[in-house]
């Protein structure tokens, strides 16, 4: 028998991602704020399988008289996705990259790119330490450069010429909490901070491995220690680990000629807040979901901010195609 | 009496494989998402991780050995029979059916139609050093993630006990079959499916390591 979602939410202008488990087959949304304000703005949305990525059917209030007329979405309207699938972009030239803590890439395109993007840098020669690792970014200026979020431990030596970039949208690492590239360990007191290139997820009280397999990583003598966290900066994406690295030799981020390396990692293992140091608490959660964006904005599907939302979503017993 | 219907005998063979391919799936990324890496450095590929050789395997089983890991399988006792080689004890590495020729040029490498005895895993490829493979076509890839841009494919170096599927609420799947009566006006259709929950878990982070490889050249 058919199964049937409905539900609600409010729009905040972005696309929306609602999670349908039983991967929808037709969906009918509803946008109660436009529905009873004046005409000339789309209120009741349509998308049935078959209907191509961003399209669907919207039906709109006229603006003179207070009637519905029909149309079709070519674009901003229903889309299907699934997280547990890798989605990395094309990848897209960068002209050069700076020898700085946070290297800044220059590139004609920086379609789709925003502060928290995460992307992946290849190809550039000079550089190739900070390439092959999952780098956030911020200060996107259009079509012209990006930087890298999080800095480094120091500058990777060498400013880097012409190479690529890949976003990557989704899908590469599902379960959390993720094992994490180091970009930075810095001694401070009897205690560690770390900071991660993208964003680490940690929390207090779980237990953290650190993984320093290469000498060109310096701090050779944190490799396989493990620490409980008890601090987290999430303004400067850092956390804190209870091990004395006061004798340790000073973490570094590798040169060119260092490449091919092994990069360093950490990884969360356990948590002592759950009162067990393997308690099934951590790296576990599998965080992937299927569903359907709804374009977000005025007209469409995901709302305008604030509209309130209604929804019916099905799965139908049989689909066909004639 | 058994229903011997041979289309839902059939649907049950198709779904089962489903299942533990879903299964499978969840499990390597887990695995992908949350074991430490070491990458392969000593190909000659020009990439970061190189395709693998046999000083990478050396090093991730010397990093398991010193983790004190221990082996899943026992060797296999050489046999006076032409082209056949000893195996030694070993871990298990699973990887992807497409690193398959790489390994076949890694120094030492024993393809299973070499081994003393025949009494193989059918995914089991050959083994190196105390590595014994296992390939999948749904083995772990990294999109896009080498220096210069390449798949990377992730090759789980695993002891025993190392991680697990642990079952949730006593049950780890269902096999549902609902007959036309019960599922469809007018007893149209049936449906068929399964639904599982389980937690696929690194009991010891120590006793896996993902080698991380491109394809050589």
């Amino acid at each position: 028998m058919p199964t049937i979602q409905s539900g609600t939410f409010t729009g905040t202008g972005e696309d929306i991602y609602l999670q349908i488990r039983s991967d929808v087959d037709s969906i009918k949304v509803y946008n109660y704020t436009t529905a009873s304000a004046a005409g000339g703005v789309g209120c009741e949305f349509t998308w049935v399988r078959g209907m191509a990525a961003g399209t669907g059917l919207v039906y709109s209030k006229t603006a003179a008289v207070n009637a519905l007329e029909l149309d079709n979405m070519t674009a901003g309207g229903f889309t299907l996705y699934d997280t547990s699938i890798p989605v990395v972009s094309n990848p897209v030239a960068s002209t050069s990259s700076t020898n700085a803590v946070r290297p800044v890439v220059a590139t004609a395109s920086t379609a789709g790119l925003v502060t928290g993007s995460t992307v992946i840098l290849s190809g550039i020669a000079a550089a190739p330490t900070i390439c092959g690792i999952p780098f956030d970014i911020d200060t996107v200026v259009a079509n012209t450069s990006f930087r890298v979020r999080w800095p480094l431990a120091n500058a990777p030596g060498a400013v880097g010429g012409a190479g690529f970039y890949r976003n990557i949208v989704s899908g590469t690492n599902i379960f959390a909490p993720r094992r994490k590239f180091i970009a930075d360990i810095a001694s401070v007191g009897a205690e560690t901070v770390v900071t991660t290139t993208t964003v680490h997820e940690y929390a207090v009280g779980e237990e953290v491995r650190l993984y320093i397999p290469s000498a060109a990583n310096g701090m050779i003598e944190a490799d396989n220690l493990q620490g409980t966290i008890t601090a987290v900066d999430t303004v400067n994406n850092t956390f804190t680990l209870d091990i004395d690295s006061s004798s340790f030799t000073a973490f570094a981020w590798p040169a060119a000629a260092d490449s091919p390396y092994t990069p360093a990692q950490c990884m969360a293992f356990g948590s002592v807040a759950a009162g067990n140091q393997t308690y099934l608490d951590d790296a576990t959660r599998n965080e992937a979901t299927v569903g359907i964006i709804l374009g977000g904005g005025v007209g469409f599907p995901g709302g305008d901010a604030a509209d309130v939302m209604y929804y019916v979503a099905e799965k139908s017993d049989l689909v066909t195609t004639e | 009496m058994q229903s011997q219907d041979p289309v839902l005998n059939e649907a049950a063979q198709r779904l089962g494989v489903a299942m533990r391919q879903t299964e499978d799936e969840l499990t390597r990324n887990m695995l992908a998402a949350t074991a430490s890496f070491i990458n392969c450095v000593s190909g000659v590929n020009g990439d970061s991780p190189t395709e693998i050789t046999r000083p990478d395997i050396n090093r991730v089983v010397r990093t398991l050995a010193n983790n004190n890991a221990y082996t899943i399988l026992g060797g296999i006792e050489g046999q006076d029979r032409f082209g056949t080689a000893p195996v030694r004890s070993a871990y298990f590495a699973l990887a992807s059916t497409q690193i398959m020729s790489d390994l076949d040029n890694v120094a030492g490498f024993i393809n299973v139609a070499q081994y003393p005895s025949q009494q193989v895993l059918e995914a089991e490829w050959g083994a190196a050093g105390n590595l014994r493979f296992l390939v999948s076509s749904i083995g772990s890839v990294t999109p896009n993630a080498s220096v210069n841009g390449s798949d990377v494919y992730n090759v789980f170096c695993v002891g025993r006990e190392a991680y697990a599927c642990i079952e949730q609420d006593q049950y780890s799947a269902s096999f549902i079959y609902r007959p036309p009566i019960l599922d469809t006006a007018l007893a149209l259709n049936c449906t068929v499916g399964y639904k599982m929950a389980e937690v696929p878990r690194i009991l010891n982070d120590l006793w896996v390591i993902n080698l991380r490889c491109t394809l050589g050249s």
